[in-house]
């Protein structure tokens, strides 16, 4: 508010918060493009070597 | 520019108007909005003696931006400036809505240039529910106009006409809102009129009653639409005792204008996610807004 001799204002404070929602457990699925060349077939394949493998595509 | 450039504009203004001068704005900041309300009261009688030291002006002009404030406040400050002059004139830059227009007709003249907006005084109840919980049943903003309107819907558009059959409707209403709610509708619907006819009574020369009944009902029930912007023609076509502002006034009163806009951001970024352009910081905080 103003005149020719006065003014007056109001001040205030002004926070804004930028709240982030996370989900609280995350699944993530990745592929990837692991091959065994074609002579090898994993069935014939030791279990130790196939559970290393099931690990990393996990 | 600074608050000296300003009060040289207004002085400019005075002598053009041969009038005393008031300005007041409520930034409409989107972040940070104000609205009319009784605190402007007490400064505005600092401005009315200040006007006033040399003894009562002849007319008093104010200079006024506003989306709207609080129903009771427009009185108040058009009959405390009425006690300082003879003639009171309300100049409008660019909006004066809501209860700035209920202040701009208790004034004799509303002096509006082709960028002036008034608005519909149809007034919006704030719920604020107990406990600072939402109810999920009550929309937050209930327009008073709204339940009259749904009442002229199921009588004029849907052609209910029965009376048992309007009470079932009535019924449907009240389970959405409460009875001491609908009541404060009443009061709050009776006052915007009541109050509407009194600032409009207190224009000199006097408006003729059909004329002041025809404004009334235009700017509470006839707008359908709250955020509806009035224009220099309309509130003219209305009845509203309105002047072209010459354009030497336009000219200092829009520069004026671009100066509180400027310095109250009012042309801001209303999208809060504007003030964090980055992930650097998630708080932002401003002093002195």
């Amino acid at each position: 508010m103003e005149s020719a001799g006065l003014a007056h204002a109001f001040q205030g404070a002004i926070r804004i918060e930028r709240l982030r929602k996370m989900p609280t457990q995350i699944n993530i699925n990745l592929n990837f493009p692991l091959n065994l060349p074609p002579s090898v077939q994993p069935q014939t394949l030791p279990q130790e070597i196939q559970a290393i493998i099931q690990q990393i595509l996990q | 520019m600074a608050q000296k450039e300003r009060q040289d504009i207004i002085k400019k203004l005075e002598g053009l108007r041969g009038s005393r001068i008031i300005t007041l704005v409520t930034g409409d900041r989107a972040v940070a909005p104000t609205a009319i309300a009784d605190d402007c009261l007490r400064p505005l009688y600092d401005h009315l003696l200040s006007v006033a030291k040399d003894g009562n002006p002849k007319k008093i002009d104010l200079i006024l931006y506003t989306r709207g404030g609080f129903v009771e406040t427009p009185w108040k400050i058009v009959t405390k400036i009425r006690q300082f002059c003879q003639e009171f004139t309300v100049i409008i830059p660019y909006r004066a809505h809501s209860a700035g227009t209920m202040i701009a007709i208790g004034a004799d003249t509303i002096s509006m240039s082709p960028m002036s907006e008034l608005g519909p005084i149809d007034p919006f109840l704030q719920i604020r529910p107990e406990g600072g919980k939402p109810v999920p049943f009550l929309i937050p903003d209930l327009g008073v106009e709204d339940v009259a309107a749904y009442i002229s819907f199921l009588k004029e558009r849907a052609g209910i006409t029965d009376q048992a059959a309007l009470t079932n409707n009535i019924k449907a209403l009240a389970e959405h809102i409460t009875p001491t709610l609908l009541g404060r509708v009443e009061r709050i619907y009776s006052h915007i009129r009541v109050v509407a006819r009194k600032l409009l009574a207190l224009c000199k020369p006097p408006l003729a009653e059909a004329t002041i009944t025809t404004i009334i009902e235009a700017l509470t029930e006839k707008m359908y639409a709250h955020g509806h912007g009035i224009s220099i023609d309309e509130a003219r076509s209305i009845g509203l005792r309105v002047e072209d502002m010459p354009k030497d006034v336009e000219k200092a009163v829009w520069n004026l204008y671009l100066d509180y806009e400027n310095s109250l951001y009012l042309n801001a970024n209303p999208d809060p996610y504007s003030y964090f352009p980055n992930d650097a910081a998630n708080v932002y905080e401003e002093k002195g807004a």
